[in-house]
């Protein structure tokens, strides 16, 4: 079991918990999953990656996307990434300028709320 | 526990079937290289993230191209840690200049983009087509994270060439991380 997905409902936002290994063999999974729920009509997700033990390109390329997505249909998807190691992925590519990343699931819902 | 001479090389080859699934495994092998040839641990999860990178690009490329060969990683013990990861898709499919540093510097036109109206341009010919309902077709997501994959490479190895192959059609991506003392 490399990666693992759940998703809760809090208020209007979803939050989405990934753990484990978001790579080339695992992202399909989670873009998929991403996909799913906009489809089903939950457009403010919040990506909890607090659990994440590895990350790669793809799973950064599959955030992206999804970031793109729920713009398209009115939503918004930000990020919560306590982990040093994986923030520094997203500065290393810049993408820490393109997604909203919190540190805490609470401070996304009540940036969000606010927002 | 007896350790090679001093100034011995020891290698050790990996041969990967062009599969996502297998990606995994060269992490593993390359953080467990890394950690016996004496590499500082704190340098461990980049080891890990650059050979991951270079084979998923490997594996795509091979995905890509239908090429059925495997990928081949070695890791070179011998006063430093050298690893190379060398695929046998067609080499047009490098980036013209054939270095991380222009993917690099393509990535960052990408990246100023998504926040405007064209939130699809990374996928190519994107702002020319119609509008996509769905996540990008995985050819367009293959784009993506390939800039994304170099320019994690280009950041986080100091010593890296990407170079023909020496034999035949294929791509040679070299990095190596300091031992130490």
């Amino acid at each position: 079991m490399d990666l693992t997905l759940n998703t809760r409902t809090q208020g209007e936002h979803t939050v989405l918990e990934v753990a484990g290994e978001v790579d080339v063999y695992t992202a399909p999974g989670l873009r998929d999953r991403i996909s799913d729920l906009l489809d089903g009509g939950q457009h403010r997700l919040v990506v909890d990656l607090g659990g994440v033990e590895f990350l790669d390109s793809t799973g950064l390329g599959v955030l992206v996307a999804g970031l793109n997505r729920a713009r398209e249909v009115g939503g918004s998807l930000s990020l919560v990434c306590p982990q040093e190691r994986v923030l520094k992925l997203f500065r290393i590519t810049g993408l820490d300028e393109v997604f909203t990343v919190h540190g805490t699931v609470d401070e996304a819902l009540a940036s969000s709320a606010a927002g | 526990m007896v350790e090679p001479g001093e100034g011995t090389p020891a290698t050790v080859i990996l041969r990967l079937p062009a599969s996502p699934a297998h990606v995994r495994t060269a992490r593993l092998v390359a953080a467990a290289m890394a950690r016996r040839s004496g590499v500082d641990e704190a340098l461990l999860d980049e080891v890990r993230l650059a050979v991951g990178e270079a084979c998923a690009r490997a594996v795509r490329q091979h995905e890509r191209y239908g090429v059925q060969e495997p990928v081949t990683v070695e890791f070179i013990d011998h006063g430093k840690f050298a690893v190379a990861v060398i695929d046998r898709a067609p080499v047009a499919a490098v980036s013209p200049a054939g270095t991380a540093s222009t993917a690099a510097a393509q990535l960052d036109d990408l990246v100023s983009m998504p926040l405007g109206p064209a939130a699809g341009a990374f996928a190519p010919g994107a702002g020319t087509g119609p509008a996509r309902p769905d996540l990008p077709a995985s050819n367009g997501l293959n784009a993506t994270a390939d800039s994304l994959g170099l320019a994690l490479l280009d950041a986080v190895v100091q010593d890296l060439a990407v170079t023909p192959a020496e034999a035949g059609t294929g791509t040679r991506v070299s990095m190596s991380w300091p031992l130490e003392d």
